[in-house]
């Protein structure tokens, strides 16, 4: 772990070493290439980084940590908890196709990886919190497998923790019985125990792939 | 594994001779068919509804093959299990998912309408009592003729 976290800042480094383009030039592009085989040389003669089978967030990127009201009268927080890695997804409890099937998708990793997979915060953030109270998500969440948690919080966290993400969500119309739909971002997010997005998963992109990657970062 | 597009898929389904393995299915699936539907060309097979609590919204997804030789278009559906039900479709752009409502829905002659989650679904708005893994949903659609296809879908988890 240390090792690997070593070549990160490494990698991050040189990037910032690298001098910027003044207007995109072939000198600075050529900089940067040359400073990001310097960084193939180093990982491949450590040994490699670690590969994902998500959509690697190079470099991890910081998120900030948000902390909601839960039906037990106790706060769910975001901060980071070390040795504890965090899965996180926004939806909306009224979707009836892709949030459940993501979070199926996590009930099946979760089986998969076995013990290990308790290390694991999964964490469902409703962006629909007019409709989804703090109850409804995390009955909905824990419809799925009693570990998960779904947190919904006021309309400015609600905000804030998407915006952190970078996560969108609009209302939609919908039809006279289906009141309003929600068209939203629909990748889950994979934040190491350091509060950093290491990896995002796309909708689609199959259970197994992030078992793999829970095995490889558990 | 859910990755196929959603749509149509071409296949033989002309009679219902050779596909007597699917007739088996589909005859499960269409279980207490009031009169009309045992004339509809539809053939339904892998049907099911995802386990969800009641008042919330659900999805049945089924598989249509139409070996008539006319198109056939869908143009309502209902379920005792809940207070409406819609066909919509799935998609995505660029990393964003919405839901298009899908008011009628043609499946050509010879092929073979899929749903999928990810995809086409029916969503079932409001339901009306928990589902719950075991169950069975009966669902009704209505075709632009008027007959209708009642489906009897086992509800899975989730």
């Amino acid at each position: 772990m240390k090792r690997k976290t070593r070549q990160r800042d490494a990698i991050r480094q040189v990037f910032a070493a690298a001098p910027r383009p003044l207007a995109g030039g072939p000198s600075g592009d050529l900089r940067r290439l040359v400073g990001l085989l310097g960084v193939l040389v180093v990982m491949t003669a450590c040994g490699g980084e670690r590969q994902l089978h998500g959509v690697m967030v190079e470099p991890p990127r910081d998120v900030a940590s948000f902390a909601f009201a839960q039906p037990t009268g106790d706060s769910l927080r975001t901060a980071p908890i070390a040795g504890r890695p965090m899965l996180v997804f926004f939806g909306y409890t009224h979707c009836p196709d892709v949030c459940p099937t993501t979070l199926a998708d996590w009930k099946r990793a979760k089986q998969k990886v076995g013990a290990d997979a308790a290390k694991v915060r999964f964490v469902f953030v409703t962006v629909d919190p007019e409709r989804d109270t703090p109850q409804i998500a995390d009955a909905y969440a824990k419809q799925f497998d009693p570990s998960f948690v779904g947190v919904s919080g006021d309309a400015a966290t609600t905000a804030a923790i998407m915006a952190s993400f970078g996560v969108t969500a609009a209302k939609e119309t919908g039809t006279a019985a289906s009141n309003y739909l929600v068209s939203h971002s629909a990748q889950a997010f994979l934040v190491d125990d350091r509060g950093r997005v290491i990896a995002m998963y796309p909708f689609g992109i199959g259970w197994d792939a992030l078992a793999a990657d829970l095995e490889s970062i558990l | 594994m859910r990755l196929l597009p959603p749509g149509t898929r071409r296949v033989r389904t002309r009679g219902v001779g050779p596909l007597g393995g699917i007739a088996v299915v589909a005859a499960t699936a269409v279980a207490c068919a009031a009169p009309p539907e045992n004339h509809t060309p539809l053939q339904v097979r892998d049907a099911w509804v995802r386990a969800a609590d009641s008042g919330a919204t659900g999805a049945a997804y089924l598989t249509l093959a139409n070996g008539d030789t006319a198109d056939i278009a869908i143009t309502g559906w209902s379920s005792s299990a809940a207070v409406a039900a819609e066909l919509h479709e799935t998609m995505q752009h660029q990393g964003m998912v919405h839901m298009s409502a899908r008011p009628a829905i043609v499946i050509a002659r010879d092929s073979t309408l899929t749903m999928i989650p990810g995809g086409l679904h029916v969503m079932l708005i409001e339901l009306r009592r928990a589902l719950v893994v075991g169950d069975t949903v009966s669902l009704i659609a209505t075709f632009a003729d008027g007959r209708t296809l009642n489906v009897r879908a086992p509800v899975r988890a989730p």
